[in-house]
Formats: C-alpha cells, sequence, structure tokens
C-alpha cells in the first residue's frame, strides 16, 4: 500500500501504488460499518428517542439493556405513577 | 431586585388560555395527540412550556376540580445552570433562567439536575434541543408580565417584585383560613420566582412536597470551585514530570555524544522499504 511516487497534483494516478487486498477481518469490519452507518442514517431520521429508548421522565443512562426489558425494576420505578 | 409570578390556585377555572398565550408567544406546535396541554393527563413536553393539569380532589367532603399551571419555577438558584457546563442555562438578573440553545451540547444533565423536571428534549428531532419555560425573558426585561399571566381571565397569575408578592401572598394566606398556611415556592431549593398558594394541600396537585430548603447547587459548588485549580495544579505537576524526564534524556544523549562523536546513520522513511 504505497502510493507515493505516482501521485501528483492534478490526476491521481494510482498504477503503481493502491492496493486493497479483502481479508475476511476487513469484510466483518466493512459489515460493521454498514450496519453503523445504517443506525446512523436510521438515527438522524428518527430522532435519538426511537434509537436510546429514553424519554423525558427517563432522560439518562443507557437505555438497553436495564430498561428496555419490561420486568425491569428500573423501568418500573421511572415510569410508577407518582 | 428579581421579578416573579404568584399564582393563586383557588382562582383557576381551567380555561386554558394560559397554554394558548405561550404556544403563540414562542411559536410552539401542538402535540396534543403525544401530550395534552390541558386536562389530567396534561404533561409538559418539547413543545408544551407551560400546561394546566386537572385534579379531582376532595375538600369538605365534597369532590371538586381544582388546576394547577406547570411551567419552570424558575429557580433563584437553579439546579439546571449549576449541572450545565455549557453554560447554556443562564439566571438573569430579572428573574428568569434562560436557555441557550447555541451553547447546549444536549448532554441532558439539566433534565436530571432540575427538581421539578421541567426541561424537556425534542426525542423526535434529528437535531435535538433542551426546552423550557423562559418565562418570556424578554417581556421581563422590558417590565411586561409573561404572555401566560398577561392573558389570564380570572387573575390567577400576578406580576411583581418576587419579594413584594411573597408579602402579598402571606397576607392572603393569613387572612383567609380556607387557604393552605404554606407558600409553595418560598422556600423550596432555595426559593423560586413563581411560587404558589391553594385551597387545597399541595401533595393532592401534583407538587413535589418535603423538598429541601437549601439551594441545589450547595450541594456542589463547595468542591466544583476547585475544578479550575485542581486542573491548573495538575498541568504543573506532570509539566514538571515531563521536564524532568526530558532533562534526563537530553543529558543521557549529550554523554553518549561526547563519548562518541560519529554520526549516527539515519534511515530516511523513503528508504526503508524499496518500491
Amino acid at each position: 500500500m504505497s502510493a507515493r511516487h505516482e501521485m501528483t497534483h492534478a490526476g491521481i494516478s494510482f498504477r503503481q501504488g493502491w492496493r486493497f487486498s479483502i481479508t475476511p477481518f476487513r469484510l466483518v469490519l466493512m459489515a460493521i460499518s454498514a450496519i453503523s452507518l445504517a443506525l446512523i442514517m436510521f438515527r438522524l431520521i428518527t430522532g435519538l428517542g426511537l434509537v436510546t429508548n429514553l424519554n423525558d421522565s427517563w432522560p439518562w443512562a443507557y437505555g438497553f439493556p436495564l430498561t428496555s426489558c419490561a420486568a425491569s425494576p428500573w423501568r418500573a420505578a421511572a415510569t410508577a405513577p407518582p | 431586585m428579581s421579578k416573579g409570578v404568584l399564582v393563586d390556585l383557588s382562582k383557576c377555572i381551567g380555561c386554558g388560555s394560559c397554554t394558548v398565550a405561550c404556544k403563540m408567544y414562542n411559536q410552539n406546535q401542538w402535540i396534543e395527540d403525544r401530550s395534552p396541554t390541558c386536562g389530567a393527563q396534561a404533561t409538559l413536553a418539547d413543545q408544551n412550556w407551560t400546561v394546566i393539569k386537572s385534579f379531582e380532589v376532595e375538600k369538605d367532603g365534597k369532590p371538586v376540580w381544582r388546576f394547577v399551571k406547570e411551567q419552570c419555577l424558575h429557580c433563584r438558584e437553579p439546579a439546571c445552570a449549576s449541572a450545565c457546563f455549557a453554560k447554556a442555562f443562564q439566571k438573569t438578573p430579572e428573574g428568569p433562567v434562560v436557555y441557550y440553545p447555541s451553547l447546549c451540547v444536549g448532554c441532558r444533565y439539566c433534565m436530571v439536575a432540575c427538581p421539578f423536571s421541567v426541561p424537556k428534549y425534542e426525542w423526535e428531532k434529528p437535531l435535538p434541543y433542551v426546552t423550557k419555560c423562559m418565562m418570556c425573558a424578554s417581556r421581563v426585561t422590558n417590565g411586561q408580565a409573561p404572555a401566560c399571566v398577561s392573558v389570564c381571565p380570572t387573575h390567577v397569575m400576578t406580576f411583581g417584585d418576587r419579594d413584594a408578592l411573597l408579602e402579598q401572598a402571606k397576607t392572603i394566606i393569613a387572612n383567609n383560613p380556607g387557604y393552605v398556611q404554606h407558600i409553595y415556592g418560598e422556600k423550596e431549593v432555595g426559593g423560586t420566582e413563581w411560587i404558589y398558594i391553594s385551597d387545597v394541600p399541595f401533595e393532592k396537585l401534583g407538587f413535589k412536597t418535603g423538598l429541601t430548603e437549601k439551594p441545589l447547587p450547595s450541594y456542589t459548588s463547595t468542591f466544583m470551585t476547585y475544578t479550575p485549580i485542581f486542573g491548573g495544579a495538575w498541568a504543573v505537576v506532570l509539566g514538571g514530570i515531563a521536564l524532568f524526564t526530558h532533562r534526563k534524556d537530553k543529558v543521557a544523549s549529550k554523554e553518549k555524544s561526547e563519548s562518541d562523536p560519529a554520526p549516527r546513520k539515519t534511515i530516511e522513511p523513503d528508504e526503508r522499504r524499496p518500491s
């Protein structure tokens, strides 16, 4: 992976330089990137509420593991009527 | 002298004019399906800076309706402003606690800090901000009452100097035994600019009672004020260690070059790998 000799300002030539071989690990990384990009788009369209499962009465903490579960005592404490 | 509002809950008929005035003045949307502005289910929300919540309570053995106007109480020493590290919440000398969206980083510490759960978040926006009642700060600065106060048909709310309103409230509840002998907001969390009097116990009307009379920022300010000093001192300590270790390296290399004057051959980056 070296492109130093053929790089010019006007037209970038990669004749000698760039090689990008697909390895299994890189496939995994690309999959993670693809999922992340999809999640970013989803979050920008729907807003933070749906993605984080947080709301005005439970505005902080990492929402999913503890509070997305309906039986969670945390969730019960947060949403219980006063 | 800060401004305040005295709310006499016994006068409210629950018409909701104040919520309409608030929406119009602040150009907020109607989101009745998600968060109604009036009724038993009324909740403060990103677009609802004030709501009228109705309660069916018992008074003298008879069921009665009472209506509570909810909005930011504008604490004299606001916890939201204390928790905000971006200075997006600022207490103005006139009384209102003002939120500056351009400074906000969206951390929502204010929502956790507020004892009355007033700041709300735009959960459905792509780039969300916090929202809350700002007591129509520009109107108050010009000596005018907030929009909600100015439209109330039954004069539930009185706008004026907070100290004078407090005296007025004390007079009213002293001369009328029907009132609860407590002024909500006089001492709660160090006092709020909005104060309430009522003929029905406050705990039956959704008010958070039993709050401390200590201003909430006083719990943290004693040690949080040392943060910059601690940061500065830590920079000095680390800088001193860095200077010391670099000096040691410099002395070592100098001693080495004196004992071995031939220059070392260095490898240029381009020579590392033949292309």
